[in-house]
């Protein structure tokens, strides 16, 4: 609309600075899923390894969108959706911080895995969920920088398969009991599943905040992407 | 392997992409209060000032011992909106109100309606204190005089105390009532305005900037006092200071101030919500632009 | 000393260092120059009004070359008292008059008394008789209804009529104080050169004479400037003051408060507005001329007194105090009404909507709040106006003050003649002592604006204190 002047141009910088960080963050995780995944399915210790180095990345970003976070808050005062961006981007500050970790975790289990003997079905059934998982959060990362509600919408959808293998692995685990090496391989690797599970959660976290961004209402997405809202009382 | 440069790279390539859409508010529309109406309501009022219509079409309703605050950029109209709550615009020569203003379910712009009685009970503090050049005890009394006050001294004592004590202001001054209303500082003179006006035993208090005269430690203290008052008062409060609009009130009404065709800027009423969906998620994107502050 | 100024860019358009300094020089040389000139104008001022002063108070006291025809001294013997002890002054009333019945001669004695009676209850000079046809008459005399005559009147009817003192020469202040003999090598000259040819040099003495003394405030009107004195002038200028403020504060202060209060903007008010301020700048003269059209001719009735009593009006026309007062009152009312004005006007209007806000009327909020600011800045203005108007001449002249005139105005009726009308006949006259009286009245109309003027600023200051 012409006419309209930004005379808040200072803050309004800052917050694009700040989501910039956050944004990479997650940017860095989704290629940390891929190399995390590659890592344990192919016993690749290097890559593992590279994978914890990534990490510390997101820790020191972390911290910095934190500070810059908190001064940002106290200088100005936002209000309207530049406050529900605030909300948004420290609380996306964590759950990128934990999918890092997850990650971590991950690489550590190819790490500790690497000497022991494999369940190739196993295998499979975790690349088949890093496939899945890496574009939930490419989804929900483009969901959130169109402001595309509709899209985010998709992630709770996008993200039942994986919670189907995750429940799957259990009995893929149990099925190799009664070799100890296996098992303790394979138990490893229910970790890993559930790993993975947890950051298909967090993508889908990702799209409930860019829906509350956009629309002003807080709501949980249920199975089919439908807002539920927090409460069912009108507003008042 | 993959290194850092190229990380942000590509989220510069995603960010870049843009935003298809700004934020809106909430995607349900917001149910319109139909309740009672409120101590105050207006209905399609226009402020003229001779030719030059100030501000347009306002229906507001105002809750009973609520705080209700008008914000808005300068020349938006809302001054002009709360001086015509209680017949103040009056005093401009070539003011002219159409619509009605419901006071109690009477139109106070009615034909007979007296003005010095709207005022008795629809009472007003200004931006700048203004005691009058008297002590601190005639400023309260002398309100109470000229509306009749027929009580004895000791009575009327009593009523500028519990004036002053209604303003926070009792202990401060309980010694020196004999002093001029001048002596005391910037925030205890705003105090002593509040007593005088409610010392009338006002139903409605409307304050005009109240507190944009005044150091920060005495706007909090009035603010205070305004949270005290609303349990027997209601309060219509202007500000400039968004921030105070959304310390002290439940609901906010926004005002902005547009160019129309015949280069006349006139104000229009753009959203009156409860405050705290306001300043989070404001149902019109005009108020959006103005609390994030992009605007023209 | 310079200030060295950090580097800007765009130097082009400012001057460079040197060039700014010569400038500056410039500069402070200029304002130099203004303030001299200022203070060079405040000068000019101040020694014009200096000039003024020094020219009135010179002519007020000074040495003088007097002959009396009777001295006082011998007069006093002559009633026997012991000259040294009593002067002519501590005589009693009786004994002056009684002395004026043997001196004077029975017609000039009829006559002073037809003018004014020397007692109530018995006739000097008149016959019963006569006294009583002459007062039923058609036209009495003002010695019918005035009222007798008293001490200073009678001890400067016997300076006058007795004493005779004849001022042959007189000299000021200045020369007095430096150079006496001066003056009295210029007194033998003129005795040589016979200007002087009823007199002898034996029968002159030198006195220093204050012209300006407190008997001369008492004393009324006479046509012997030795003995003239500006009572009447007071009293009548008195009578003046009071009526013009009656007159003009309350019509002045009341319309100013509707103008100010009140009326709503529109074409009748910014007319109105204009007039009244033209009005303040019309000259005085017209407004005489108005007062003798209006108050003296049309209202005679009124301004005479006719119409609050039935038998004999108080004055036979319409020239009297009371249309001079209501002239002058009219001159004064433009400039009450907008002092008045202003001062409403400086009212912050914050403290009018801090009164309407409660609730009050517009006249609870005027009188309350708005007038008691106001009050030093009304005060101010009223007295420096009148204070004006004591000292204006044409209107009187116009409107019918005597000239000459020797008794005290009785009332509102009465005929009168004031202070600056005194000076302005005095002046007229080529005699060196009528403008040594002149003088001295002219002091006296100073002192007294001075003492309104200080009045105006001791009630200024005290209300000023109090609306803090």
């Amino acid at each position: 609309m012409t006419g309209i002047r930004d005379t808040n141009i200072h803050f309004h910088q800052g917050l694009e600075e700040l989501e910039r960080k956050v944004l990479s963050m997650v940017d860095r995780a989704e290629q940390m899923v891929e190399m995390a995944v590659q890592a344990v399915t192919s016993d690749d210790v290097d890559l593992a390894q590279r994978v914890i180095e990534l990490d510390a990345g997101i820790d020191l970003t972390y911290s910095e969108v934190h500070q810059d976070w908190t001064s940002l808050m106290a200088r100005n005062q936002p209000l309207g959706s530049d406050l529900r961006r605030m909300a948004v981007l420290i609380q996306l500050n964590v759950t990128f911080e934990r999918m890092g970790d997850q990650c971590v975790n991950i690489a550590k289990i190819a790490q500790f895995n690497a000497d022991l003997p494999r369940v190739e079905r196993i295998c499979e059934q975790i690349r088949e969920m890093g496939d899945l998982v890496r574009p939930m959060i490419r989804t929900a990362i483009e969901a959130y920088v169109r402001g595309d509600v509709d899209e985010a919408r998709l992630l709770p959808a996008m993200d039942q398969p994986v919670d189907r293998l995750n429940a799957n692995m259990y009995k893929e685990t149990v099925a190799v009991r009664n070799n100890p090496q296996l098992l303790e391989w394979a138990t490893k690797m229910l970790m890993v599943s559930r790993a993975l599970e947890r950051i298909g959660d967090q993508a889908v976290d990702f799209g409930e905040q860019t829906a509350y961004l956009m629309t002003g209402e807080w709501a949980e997405f249920d199975e089919d992407g439908m807002a539920r809202p927090i409460d069912e009382h009108p507003i008042d | 392997m993959t290194n850092e440069t190229s990380t942000e790279s590509r989220i510069d390539d995603v960010i870049e992409q843009g935003m298809t859409t700004e934020p809106q508010g909430p995607s349900r529309p917001v149910p319109e209060t139909v309740g009672p109406p409120g101590v105050i309501e207006t209905k399609s009022m226009n402020v003229y000032y001779g030719d030059f219509l100030a501000v347009a079409d306002v229906s507001l309703n105002f809750g009973r011992n609520q705080i209700s605050a008008l914000i808005g950029p300068s020349g938006c109209g809302k001054s002009t909106v709360l001086r015509s709550l209680n017949r103040m615009n009056d005093l401009v020569p070539t003011a002219r109100t159409e619509g009605e203003v419901h006071y109690h379910g009477e139109n106070i712009y009615a034909d007979g309606v007296d003005p010095v009685e709207v005022r008795r009970t629809i009472g007003m503090v200004f931006q700048k204190p203004n005691p009058f050049p008297k002590s601190i005890f005639d400023n309260i009394a002398w309100g109470a005089k000229i509306n009749g006050f027929r009580g004895s001294k000791a009575e009327l004592e009593g009523l500028v105390q519990e004036a002053l004590e209604g303003a926070a202001l009792w202990d401060e001054v309980k010694d020196k009532l004999a002093e001029s209303g001048y002596s005391l500082s910037g925030g205890q003179q705003q105090r002593l305005c509040i007593a005088r006006a409610i010392a009338t035993k006002p139903d409605v208090i409307l304050m005009d900037e109240p507190c944009s005269a005044l150091d920060p430690i005495a706007t909090l203290r009035i603010e205070e006092l305004m949270l005290e008052l609303k349990e027997n008062y209601s309060i219509i409060i202007v500000t400039h200071n968004m921030q105070q609009a959304a310390r002290v009130s439940d609901k906010t009404a926004f005002f902005n101030v547009k160019l129309d065709e015949s280069g006349m800027r006139t104000g229009r009423l753009v959203e009156y919500s409860p405050t705290d969906q306001l300043f989070t998620s404001p149902t019109e994107k005009d108020t959006e632009d103005y609390i994030t502050g992009r605007f023209g | 000393m310079s200030v060295q100024a950090p580097k800007r860019r765009n130097q082009v358009v400012f001057p460079s260092e040197s060039e700014y300094r010569g400038q500056l020089n410039r500069r402070r040389r200029k304002a130099s120059a203004f303030q001299f000139f200022c203070l060079a104008m405040l000068s000019v001022a101040v020694l014009a009004l200096a000039t003024l002063l020094y020219t009135i108070v010179n002519d007020s006291f000074g040495l003088v070359a007097i002959v009396n025809e009777n001295d006082p001294r011998d007069i006093v013997a002559g009633l026997g008292y012991d000259p040294e002890a009593t002067s002519l002054q501590d005589v009693s009333y009786d004994e002056l008059v009684a002395l004026l019945e043997t001196t004077v001669s029975s017609g000039v004695g009829r006559r002073l008394e037809r003018e004014q009676r020397f007692y109530e209850d018995r006739l000097v000079f008149e016959d019963d008789g006569i006294w009583a046809e002459i007062c039923a008459s058609d036209a009495p005399p003002t010695g019918c209804t005035s009222a007798p005559r008293d001490d200073s009147n009678v001890f400067a009817l016997v300076q006058e009529r007795v004493v005779v003192p004849d001022v042959i020469a007189s000299n000021q202040l200045i020369p007095s104080l430096l150079d006496q003999d001066a003056f009295v090598q210029e007194v033998v000259a003129a005795f040589e050169a016979d200007r002087f040819p009823d007199y002898t040099i034996d029968q002159v003495t030198m006195e220093w004479r204050a012209w300006f003394n407190p008997t001369f405030l008492f004393t009324p009107q006479n046509s012997t400037p030795e003995v003239a004195g500006i009572r009447t002038a007071i009293l009548g200028s008195a009578w003046l003051v009071l009526i013009t403020i009656l007159f003009a504060v309350p019509v002045g202060v009341g319309a100013a408060i509707y103008l100010v209060e009140y009326a709503k903007p529109s074409r009748l008010n910014d007319f109105l507005q204009t007039n009244i301020n033209n009005l303040a700048g019309v000259p005085s003269i017209i407004y005489g001329m108005l007062g003798l059209a209006i108050f003296v001719r049309v209202f005679e009735p009124f301004t005479s007194g006719a119409i609050f009593t039935d038998g004999v009006p108080p004055s036979d026309n319409g020239r009297t105090i009371v249309a001079a007062g209501l002239t002058l009152g009219l001159l004064t009312l433009p400039v009450v009404i907008i002092s008045s004005q202003e001062a409403l006007k400086a009212v912050p209007d914050s403290l009018r909507h801090a009164g309407l806000a409660l609730g009050a009327t517009r006249w609870q909020t005027v009188r309350s709040q708005v007038l008691p600011v106001a009050l030093s800045g009304i005060l101010t203005g009223t007295i420096l106006a009148v204070a004006r108007a004591i000292g204006e001449t044409a209107p009187l002249i116009l409107v019918g003050a005597a000239t000459f005139i020797t008794t005290d105005p009785t009332g509102p009726f009465s005929k009168f003649t004031a202070l600056p009308i005194q000076i302005f006949q005095w002046t007229s006259f080529p005699q060196q002592e009528f403008h040594n009286i002149a003088a001295a009245a002219s002091v006296a109309l100073l002192l007294l604006l001075l003492t309104l003027n200080a009045v105006a600023v001791i009630l200024r200051n005290r209300y000023s204190r109090r609306a803090e």
